[in-house]
């Protein structure tokens, strides 16, 4: 307590050193964050570089084939028309799909199940394994489910025919698949959608005499769906990008005509991509249509992307500002 | 709807809404509060979407099923792709049964039922030619016994006992031990890679970063999550696999398709799961630790790494755990990637065939009903297994560290919230 | 200051004379009602930890009734049991009866949903719905499918006159309540328990959020919606209970140790645990 037990040198309450384990670790730290984010910059504006100029409106309004249906590989003649519109027929047929079992599942869990119940475990639990489950599995699954399974099923027992019509790879079957892949991004961003409406107002909601579903429809799901929404968004960005669960239940190589109902195969821009890169005879001639799909494939993705954020945020701005309508 | 702007005095006491006068109560309450709870539409509504979300549970046990339905014969060993090694008389044709020419043929005996005795004549000489001119002993072994799968076999030509997968030829070999070992090394190589620039990154982002900087640096990182695999996969196949081709002087069998191509191809895959689970558990730590730390006088480095990281740990492992779960998964990547040579070679310059690469490629030219074809589903059924124990593992580690990061039960936080109100409450008075 | 709906007058006008000057004659009068809520030797349980133990009382009508009580005593607890908000609460057990007006709510037969049309509540933190103003105190009543729209626009009239926030918001009826302050949004919270006309008003600390302007304005409130709802408050605050309330309840550890008349209460306290609580030796 008395002045002896001061220290006799002034206290050092200014400096700061430069080389310390603070300053050294922080720095590495630092450099990994900055290089990844480096690394995925890098990534991108090396696809757009190679591909930008091959992306021109001909080349996305032109036919897989060429105008004369023939040199796939032939980047003077070929585009990707037939798979931009596989790609989006797939992706929008996913989404109808996926999204009403992905919200409502997410409404349960949050909403109605007891977090501690068996039940809501389980669901929960098959929910995370889902998402880890490889995606070629999911062709397997999709195959052997919805192909081989169902699809032949209705051919033999409904159309009793034996040319398949629905037993076989078809645009329903690849969207059904892509639907299981994508079930726990709807899921699990609907759950935080709805995790994020304050308990207070359910309170006062159901302190008022409204029944469960009164409160999620009337006050709870307004709040939630521009998160939702961003389910959504996530979902398509994943299923526009898989390509090994579609490989057996639906794209495939070459098709003459586009798609004209939910039993035909179609061509689809990732697979497009692994054809190219793989069953090209001369990869250097080919290269520029490579990259052009390429980045097709991920300005699509982009595009989408975009299309729902616009969306999200315009259901943001009309529930934060309600006095300007 | 709008409000109307009646002066006061024009409203008549009966037009008050929901107002019950006192004598009328009693018999009104001993009516409405014995009404059914919601109405008959609420239930159904309440009762479908408990059904719906029964199907995540459904799908999972799909997949299960549908998976091991078709790899039941090789699990029960019931496949056998043996042959004869002796000839048969084109007349057998007729007298046989369609089991032993299915064997004999290499067929199926749906396939072999749909076909005319001419065209098994014909079929039959064809095949005793193939035979005559590679009558080897090992076409009499049933390769796909569990033995045979898993086990090294000296095949004739060969002077010591090997693994080998090679589904196409003469003779079908099954070994997937080369593929197991090519998916372990691929997805070595990529943990390598991703596992600390991933957790580094994650825990910069999380703790170490100005809030402004984190705003950059995140969605970097996520974006990579958006890029498609098959685009990760190319860019391996034609960027990587050039910028990486000087390292071939450190090999003399250098393949330009190789292990360490996949590896860091993957690592890209890998990255985002590793970096956003961890990242997660890192923000979850409450931040009344770190401030702990920080009023003792250590710096914010000190802080992140003695308090928050070791609180986050068992996040952070299950992080790496998905992601060991994820890279064994991918397959476009790998399928573009690691050059495809089914070899047990350790060097990272060689090329690689993992599991699930070996099913996207094989599998449309794989006969339906073939052991081929069961033994990639068997395959897939292995895959399954790996990742589902890698996902409950991680899950069960989640779910322990977020019980004991928001502490016990709802029951019991309730009253906690309402003691320490209480307290904040009293303390004024 | 009048309201600008009186009570309907079952009591041969009895009503219209009282004056909060006269307290101890109305408190005579309220004593002479029968009581609005009886509770019968309630014991609440989460899970294993027992909130409430064999608590009996009777909460008197056309009163308010104030709660107090030391942190975690349990005084929410059965606010929230009077409700049955407690429903919501997981591995929630209750024992013993609670009649309001001589239906026992525990009965299996009752529907909760419909027993919170006729007890309202307002919560500790004010949470108005991320929608208009208007919209929010028309709430219940278009839940409740009561009245025209033409009727509901006075009604959410009269109910926001009733708290005073009319003059504060008439010019924008359509902006978003949760734009309003902090005072404010309670206050509103407050219309939306009284538009559909409630039988009884339970208020979980209400003021507890909010500065001492603004928690005046609520207790000035409270004094004069006494005269059409019977209300009960929960408040850790004693010098509020003192103003507020006519009966005061004092818990502690779960039991309800003491409930008279607030003058009772504060003068003449029969237990030595409450006579320590109100003299600031505990809480």
């Amino acid at each position: 307590m008395s002045s002896a037990y001061l220290p006799e040198t002034k206290l050092d309450l200014f400096s700061v050193p430069i080389f310390s384990r603070t300053t050294i670790g922080t720095a590495i730290f630092r450099s990994a964050a900055f290089f990844l984010a480096g690394v995925v910059f890098l990534i991108v504006a090396y696809v757009l570089s190679e591909g930008w100029r091959g992306l021109t409106p001909g080349f996305i309004f032109t036919r897989a084939g060429g105008s004369n249906g023939e040199g796939m590989f032939d980047p003077e003649h070929s585009g990707v028309f037939d798979m931009v519109v596989g790609t989006v027929l797939l992706v929008f047929l996913m989404t109808i799909l996926v999204m009403p079992v992905g919200i409502i599942t997410g409404i349960f869990l949050n909403e109605f199940a007891d977090s501690r119940s068996w039940t809501s475990r389980i669901i929960r639990s098959s929910i995370n394994n889902l998402a880890g489950v490889p995606s070629i599995i999911f062709g397997l699954f999709g195959l052997g489910l919805f192909v081989l399974t169902i699809g032949s099923g209705i051919d033999a027992y409904i159309l009793q025919t034996k040319n398949p019509v629905w037993g076989k790879p078809s645009l329903i079957w690849a969207a059904l698949t892509l639907a299981v892949l994508t079930l726990p991004v709807v899921v699990v961003s609907t759950e935080q959608a709805l995790r994020a409406v304050p308990t207070s107002i359910r309170d006062a909601a159901l302190g008022m005499g409204a029944t469960k579903l009164q409160t999620l429809w009337k006050i709870v799901l307004p709040q939630a769906s521009a998160g939702i929404l961003t389910g959504g968004i996530l979902a398509v960005s994943r299923g526009a990008g898989e390509v090994a669960p579609i490989m057996f239940t639906g794209a495939v190589y070459y098709m003459k005509n586009l798609p004209q109902g939910l039993t035909d195969p179609f061509m689809e821009l990732g697979y497009h991509v692994y054809n190219m890169a793989t069953q090209s005879i001369n990869i250097d001639q080919v290269r520029p249509l490579l990259f052009s799909t390429v980045t097709t494939l991920l300005l699509l993705t982009f595009l989408l992307n975009a299309v729902a954020i616009f969306a999200r945020a315009r259901v943001r701005r009309r529930l934060q500002n309600l006095q300007h309508d | 709807m709008n409000p109307t702007t009646t002066s006061l005095p024009e409203l008549s006491r009966g037009t008050v809404l929901g107002f019950v006068p006192p004598q009328e109560l009693e018999k009104e309450l001993s009516v409405t509060l014995y009404e059914r709870p919601g109405s008959y539409l609420e239930n159904a509504i309440i009762r479908g979407i408990t059904l719906i979300s029964y199907s995540a549970i459904a799908a999972v046990l799909l997949i299960f099923i549908f998976i091991a339905k078709e790899s039941l014969p090789v699990l029960l060993q019931q496949t056998d792709n043996s042959r004869s090694g002796l000839t048969m008389k084109p007349e057998d044709a007729v007298n046989k049964s369609p089991a032993e020419l299915a064997v004999f043929l290499q067929l199926t005996e749906s396939q072999v039922a749909r076909l005319s005795p001419d065209v098994l004549q014909q079929l039959i000489v064809s095949r005793n030619e193939e035979l005559k001119a590679g009558n080897s002993p090992d076409s009499k072994l049933n390769t796909t016994t569990w033995g045979m799968m898993f086990l090294p076999y000296q095949w004739e030509g060969y002077n010591m006992p090997v693994f080998i997968w090679q589904p196409i030829g003469n003779i079908e070999k099954y070994n997937v031990i080369p593929l197991i070992f090519g998916s372990l090394k691929i997805t070595f190589i990529a943990l390598l890679f991703a596992m600390p620039l991933s957790l580094m990154a994650a825990t910069y982002v999380s703790q170490l970063a100005r809030p402004e900087t984190r705003e950059v640096i995140k969605p970097f990182i996520e974006l990579l999550a958006g890029v498609p695999s098959v685009v990760l996969g190319f860019l391996g196949l034609t960027g990587l696999s050039v910028l990486l081709g000087p390292l071939h002087i450190f090999d003399s069998h250098y393949t330009p398709l190789n292990a360490l191509v996949a590896g860091m191809a993957l690592a890209l895959a890998v990255i985002p799961v590793i970096f956003t689970i961890a990242e997660d558990a890192i923000t979850a730590v409450p931040v009344t630790h770190k401030r702990a730390a920080l009023a003792i006088g250590a710096t914010n480095w000190h802080a992140t790494m003695r308090v928050v990281v070791p609180a986050a740990m068992p996040g952070i492992f299950a992080a790496v755990v998905l992601g060991f779960a994820r890279a064994i998964g991918e397959t476009m990547v790998v399928l573009l990637a690691s050059g495809n040579a089914a070899t047990l070679d350790l060097s990272i310059f060689q090329s690689a065939r993992t599991l699930t690469a070996t099913i996207a490629a094989e599998l449309n030219e794989a006969a339906q009903d073939s052991a081929h074809y069961h033994i990639l589903f068997f395959i897939g059924t292995m895959l399954f297994f790996i990742t589902f124990l890698g996902n409950i593992l991680a899950d069960i580690i989640l779910q322990r560290l977020k019980s004991r990061l928001e502490g016990s039960t709802a029951a019991e936080a309730h009253r906690l919230a309402e003691q320490a109100e209480t307290q904040l409450g009293s303390s004024v008075v | 200051m009048s309201t600008p709906v009186q009570t309907y007058d079952a009591d041969s006008g009895q009503a219209k004379s009282y004056t909060l000057a006269s307290a101890p004659d109305e408190t005579a009068r309220q004593a002479a009602l029968p009581p609005i809520i009886q509770v019968e030797h309630l014991s609440l349980f989460y899970g294993r930890h027992q909130a409430l133990n064999d608590v009996t009382m009777q909460i008197p009508r056309q009163a308010v009734t104030a709660f107090i009580g030391p942190s975690g005593c349990g005084k929410s607890s059965l606010l929230r049991c009077f409700n049955r908000m407690n429903d919501f609460i997981p591995k929630t057990r209750v024992t013993g009866r609670v009649f309001f007006q001589n239906q026992d709510i525990y009965d299996q037969q009752i529907n909760p949903i419909r027993l919170r049309r006729y007890i309202g509540m307002v919560f500790q933190r004010s949470n108005p719905f991320p929608q208009s103003i208007f919209d929010n105190v028309a709430f219940g009543l278009r839940l409740h499918r009561l009245g025209t729209p033409q009727e509901i626009g006075q009604q959410v009239e009269i109910c926001l006159q009733k708290v005073g926030l009319w003059e504060e918001v008439k010019d924008r009826l359509k902006m978003n309540a949760v734009n309003l302050s902090g005072g404010q949004q309670q206050r509103l919270c407050l219309a939306r328990a009284i538009s559909i006309n409630p039988q009884v008003l339970l208020m979980d600390e209400p003021a507890s959020a909010l500065d001492p302007v603004a928690t005046a304005k609520i207790e000035e409130l409270i004094l004069n919606l006494k005269q059409d709802y019977t209300i009960v408050i929960v408040t850790h605050n004693m010098q509020q209970a003192g103003r507020v309330s006519d009966y005061t309840a004092f818990f502690y550890m779960g039991q309800l140790v003491e409930f008279d008349a607030k003058e009772n209460i504060f003068s003449s306290p029969k237990e030595e645990a409450t006579e320590a609580y109100i003299n600031g030796r505990f809480g």
